[in-house]
């Protein structure tokens, strides 16, 4: 009698479904009621969407979604909507679609408000020199001349590196120097393009009151991904970015954003009375000799704003320039 | 506003006479009006007023509160205070006041004179000249305009004619012309006409460039028979003119047409669209009966691509040839080659037909939904004729724009006819050439090419269409630009669906701007289970395709592929094709082919198969190479930096979604085991490209799904030579059992001589690959196929695909970045398609094949971009 007993209690527990949650905030931290979310469950080892099932229901006063997981089933997306507030959409990108040791989930839900016309640009910068300041103009979403069009400097960086190695192993690098590309490359481009290199991106702001800071939130499932408005303070005239083009290439996330504060002006107690705010979306990519960054820069004074309205890019290509570089779906 | 120099000496002079005295009529000739003053500056020079009988003295002689002029360009007797202009509201053009500028010119002296002008009488006789206002108040025409300032552009003259007396019901000759002042002639219309004894309408459609407005322009009546008198007025300038979308900018502007001879080019709609998502192959070519263009209406959004939109500008001509008055409109082809569906758009929301999926243009009102669209279809003389609520709308509005569907192939042209009762009365032609789509661009067929691992040539199931490399028939290369598209297709893709793959992207990129010349390429990759078949054709195919393209320039090419055709563009590069720009769709091949091992290390464990994640990566098959001594060619086995001259390439967008279904590598596959018997069932649909991959090397024991593919060897596979112990199924071994797998910390005393010669893995087929590597090299384990062949089967990646992964950031002097196809490929809040993607899992994404699937309008942005970065506009 005793072993069937444990035999069937440990059946027992064995069917108990398992019981999960999603908890949804606002930027604020506080739960949001009445969610609609609808989980996808996926059975491991199975690549048939006919094994997948969904959950769906409201979240309580509290924000949280209560669910029966069933047994040994994965959480592989997870959607919300609620009116007022930006839908979700998480899937294995942002941490879905593996076992869990955890059977909470929590993501952020940020209030909807208004998008607004932004100047932006992808902002690719190449060849430029290491160990000199090079001056941004935030208005123009370029670097000054001669490395671009910019005018004014609103802030600069200032790239230092230097070669401490390969990415690639020596017989791969003996493979590839036999390639009619590999015979072809000078010793500089072949160090550029194989490179190891250590070094960092300094970016100053000299004007007082000017500055970075990074993003407070940063929600990838989300179609605003960073705050609308960017912070009224705490902004660093100096920042510094190590890279590293080896682990940078394997690991490097793009799940980050900052806020940069240009053309302040203060009156004579040193209070701001005007300024003009920018973003830059995802991570500063900086390697040897470039730059690269999402920006966007609000052209209107003293307004925060900085939820980009898609399609309503006031920055236009110039004659020549690629137009790809001023379109984006992004807010 | 337009000014328009006007000779009233061609004033009252509407009855011509065939009198031998006045042979010929041209009204600024014939009146020579010396300058004189304006005594009463009221507009008309002393010398005319003369010869009307008007004081010369007064500004309105006949004190009836208009003055002179205004009567005169009214057509009232300036001399009888009973008789003045009146507005009505059917000549909205008329107001209470008239200001008219007059220019006075020097008058050429003719060498034939007309008895003075007698001033109309009330009584009736010949009505002297009306005159019509152009939109500006402005008058349209006198019987000469010895100067005038229109601009360029597309014109109707019209006028009314009509006989006093034709007893014998002679038919009338007269010829109305417009000549330059150097003698050329713009525009003639040579009657003979009708001529009745009731006004009837004529008419001549002109075209005015530049250099014609920028000389005098005379339009002369010029009588031919003799012993008739007729009447002829109401003269009208108007207007008119077909426009077309000639840049596919998504705006019509105003007179924008072919540039002169050249026509407009389209496709017979010969597919089968429908919905908004598709995945069966839209081939083109199909019969009559199963064609679109067959069907009653517009077959789903998918089915908009193959419209293209045609301005009537014309409001001008419906205001004064009204529909209610008789007047009808029909478009007219002689091969019955088009039809049409009447829209509600506009000059400047043409584009809305390939950007916007809720477009409400259509049905009588022109605000209905797609679904209400009424296809208009030809007569058997190719007429069709436009709805009256059509023409309404385009009076209204002043144009108005229908679609046009190809029926049929015509190099007729299409002509817009305006009858009245039946008769017409003038018509605006376009030259046009319909044909197959497939005739618009060029094909190179690899699919000849293929042939097994031994040698044995492999004949396509479905053939394709053959090569054809020479100038498209319906769309010369005269009329694109420089720039190439070269268009790959994927796996399971048979050489007939390669054909709906080609025409379909074809369509979408020329649609929206595209001016580039087109290739569609076709290569075996329709291997039915045998995914590691297609991967091993692929390469193939990538090395054949360098001397298949050599009539493209390559650096003004762009090659676009998708899924597994990345694989064949990859291989072509590799094998020195180096285009201008290179697109990868959806690419089904690993990121570390690209960016080398390094640079993908951080997604090893996820793709390693799970009954070796216990092991040290020094026994996976997908590291063997580098057991290899080091410049050795073995070395090279391997798919890091397999394709590494894609990083020299000046352009290299890697066009991934994170949410498609086919190369999404979810982290919770990971054993090939379990997914056996599914794939005999073809039951997987999700994450199909990481099962081939952890399906390599497994042999049927492990996983029933390694029975679809052949050569199995390597990759997940044990080899037998390195068993554990002996587990017996009973008591003792007579009822068999099984060896375990040796545990993972014994596997890592493994020596490397040793795993040279007995590898870990399941062995390679070719087992001389496990023998020392010789020089010279073996054709037998040496030859590019054997390395294809194990990349294809034997080596797995340890990286997740393109397809739905961003490459990383690489050195290098090439500009290798990512495209995010749900952040950027389409509109956010444009929705997305519920067919296709009903999955939980896949709601809302972006599916493997969706950038063909899917309807243009959804997916548009992508296309935009592609033209843009690649320059094929």
């Amino acid at each position: 009698m005793r072993p069937f007993f444990l035999i069937t209690a440990s059946l027992s527990i064995a069917c108990l479904a398992e019981e999960r949650r999603v908890i949804l905030l606002d930027e604020d931290g506080w739960g949001l009621q009445g969610a609609m979310v609808e989980v996808v469950l996926t059975p491991p080892d199975d690549p048939r969407l006919a094994g997948v099932i969904s959950r769906s229901g409201l979240t309580d006063a509290g924000g949280t979604y209560l669910f029966d997981a069933g047994e040994r089933m994965i959480l592989s997306r997870v959607q919300a909507r609620l009116d007022g507030h930006h839908a979700i959409d998480a899937d294995q990108r942002h941490g879905l679609g593996r076992p869990s040791l955890t059977t909470t989930t929590q993501f952020t839900m940020p209030r909807v408000t208004e998008l607004v016309s932004l100047h932006y640009r992808e902002v690719r910068l190449t060849r430029l020199p290491a160990d000199r300041w090079i001056g941004f103009d935030a208005a123009r979403g370029d670097a000054v001349a001669p490395w671009g069009k910019g005018q004014s400097a609103d802030f600069r960086f200032h790239l230092s590196f230097k070669q401490t190695g390969w990415t690639e192993s020596a017989e791969a690098l003996a493979r590839l120097r036999k390639t009619p590309e590999g015979r072809r490359m000078d010793e500089e481009e072949w160090s550029e393009t194989y490179g190891r290199f250590e070094g960092s991106l300094r970016l100053s702001f000299p004007r007082p009151g000017d500055g970075i800071v990074s993003s407070p939130g940063f929600w990838p499932y989300c179609l605003l991904k960073m705050p609308a408005s960017a912070p009224a303070d705490g902004y660093l005239a100096e920042q510094e970015i190590r890279f590293d083009t080896l682990t940078d290439m394997a690991t490097a996330s793009d799940s980050m954003g900052s806020f940069l504060r240009v053309r302040t002006q203060r009156d004579a107690s040193g209070k701001i009375i005007s300024a003009h705010y920018a973003k830059i979306h995802g991570r500063i990519e900086a390697g040897p000799g470039r730059v690269a960054f999402r920006f966007y820069y609000n052209p209107r004074a003293d307004d925060r704003r900085l939820a980009f309205a898609p399609g309503r890019n006031l920055l236009r290509p110039g004659p020549g320039e690629p137009v790809h570089l001023f379109e984006t779906q992004q807010p | 506003m337009r000014e328009l120099c006007l000779l009233l000496l061609g004033l009252g002079l509407l009855s011509v006479s065939a009198d031998p005295a006045s042979a010929a009529f041209q009204a600024g000739q014939v009146i020579a009006a010396p300058e004189l003053g304006d005594t009463d500056g009221d507009g008309l020079d002393d010398g005319l007023e003369l010869q009307l009988g008007t004081d010369e003295s007064l500004r309105d002689t006949d004190g009836d509160g208009w003055d002179d002029l205004s009567e005169l360009v009214h057509g009232t007797d300036p001399c009888d205070p009973r008789d003045h202009p009146r507005a009505t509201e059917a000549d909205p053009g008329l107001t209470e006041e008239v200001k008219l500028t007059l220019r006075r010119e020097a008058i050429r002296q003719s060498a034939w004179t007309l008895p003075p002008y007698r001033r109309p009488t009330t009584s009736g006789g010949v009505q002297s000249l009306r005159y019509y206002y152009l939109d500006g108040n402005m008058p349209d025409l006198a019987a000469e305009l010895r100067m005038t300032s229109l601009p360029a552009g597309e014109y109707v003259l019209a006028w009314r004619h009509l006989i006093g007396h034709n007893p014998l019901d002679l038919r009338q000759h007269y010829v109305v012309r417009i000549t330059k002042a150097d003698g050329k002639v713009i525009g003639e219309w040579p009657t003979p006409a009708e001529v009745r004894t009731e006004r009837s309408f004529a008419a001549l459609a002109l075209s005015l460039t530049t250099e014609d407005v920028s000389q005098p322009l005379s339009f002369s009546v010029t009588p031919v028979a003799t012993g008739l008198r007729y009447a002829i007025g109401d003269f009208m300038v108007l207007p008119a003119g077909l426009e077309t979308d000639e840049d596919r900018d998504g705006i019509i502007a105003s007179g924008e047409r072919p540039p002169s001879g050249r026509p407009l080019r389209h496709w017979i709609n010969d597919d089968d669209d429908h919905g908004e998502w598709q995945e069966k192959s839209d081939r083109p070519g199909l019969s009559s009966a199963e064609a679109d263009h067959a069907r009653p209406g517009i077959d789903g959004l998918r089915d908009l691509v193959d419209f293209i939109p045609l301005n009537l500008a014309i409001g001008s001509v419906v205001r004064r040839l009204r529909p209610e008055d008789g007047f009808s409109y029909r478009l007219r082809n002689d091969d019955r080659a088009v039809q049409a569906v009447v829209t509600g758009l506009t000059r400047a929301t043409v584009g809305a037909l390939h950007r916007n999926p809720a477009l409400a243009v259509f049905g009588p009102s022109l605000d209905g939904a797609r679904d209400s669209a009424e296809i208009l279809r030809p007569d058997e003389q190719g007429c069709l004729d436009l709805p009256r609520s059509f023409l309404e709308h385009v009076a209204a509005a002043g144009h108005g724009v229908v679609l046009l569907e190809g029926a049929r192939a015509t190099r007729k042209p299409l002509r817009l006819e305006i009858c009245k009762e039946g008769e017409l009365i003038v018509g605006l032609e376009m030259p046009l050439q319909v044909g197959p789509v497939e005739s618009m661009y060029r094909q190179v067929d690899l699919t000849r090419l293929a042939s097994t691992f031994a040698g044995k040539p492999l004949p396509s199931q479905s053939p394709p269409r053959p090569s054809f490399v020479f100038d498209p028939p319906v769309l010369p290369d005269l009329e694109n630009g420089r720039a190439w598209i070269v268009m790959i297709h994927g796996y399971n893709v048979s050489g007939q669906a390669a054909r709906g793959w080609h025409a379909e992207t074809f369509k979408r990129l020329r649609a929206l701007g595209s001016k580039a010349r087109f290739v569609g390429v076709t290569w075996h990759g329709d291997t039915g289970l045998d995914y590691h078949e297609a991967v091993f054709q692929a390469f193939l195919a990538g090395d054949a395709l360098p001397a298949a393209l050599r009539f493209v320039d390559p650096g003004r090419t762009t090659l676009i592929a998708h899924s597994l055709g990345n694989i064949v563009a990859c291989q072509a590069v590799q094998a020195g094709f180096t285009p201008a720009h290179y697109f990868m769709l959806n690419a089904a091949l690993p990121l570390e082919a690209i960016a080398g091992e390094a640079a993908t290390a951080a997604h090893a464990a996820d793709m390693t198969e799970a009954a070796w994640r216990p092991y040290p990566r020094r026994l996976y098959a997908a590291d063997w190479s580098k057991l290899q001594a080091s410049g050795r060619q073995r070395h090279g086995y391997a798919w890091p930096n397999c394709f590494a001259r894609i990083r020299h390439l000046d352009d290299v967008l890697n066009c991934y979604s994170a949410g498609e279904d086919v190369t999404n590598c979810p982290p919770y596959l990971t054993d090939a085991s379990v997914l056996a018997a599914l794939w005999a069932g073809r039951a997987i649909d999700y994450g199909v490209w990481k099962t081939q991959e952890l399906l390599k090397g497994v042999g049927w024991t492990r996983s029933l799904g390694s029975a679809a593919m052949a050569r199995t060897q390597g990759g997940w596979g044990f080899n037998a030579a390195w068993r554990g112990r002996f587990r017996p199924s009973g008591p003792d071994r007579m009822l068999g059992g099984r060896f375990e797998l040796l545990p993972p910390a014994t596997a890592a005393l493994i020596k490397d001589e040793q795993l040279l010669k007995d590898p870990f893995f399941f062995p390679f087929e070719r087992r001389a690959l496990h023998a020392p590597e010789t020089s010279p090299a073996s054709p037998l384990v040496d030859a590019p196929k054997v390395r294809y062949d194990l990349l294809a089967r034997g080596l797995p990646a340890l990286s997740p695909a393109a397809g739905s992964t961003p490459l990383p950031t690489m050195n290098g002097p090439g500009m290798a970045s990512n495209y995010d196809l749900e952040a950027q490929g389409r509109l956010s809040h444009a929705g997305w398609p519920a067919e296709g993607h009903r999955s939980p899992l896949t709601q809302g994404r972006w599916l493997h094949s969706d950038y063909k699937n899917v309807a243009l309008p959804y997916v548009y942005p992508l296309f935009t971009m592609m033209i843009s970065r690649g320059g094929l506009r």
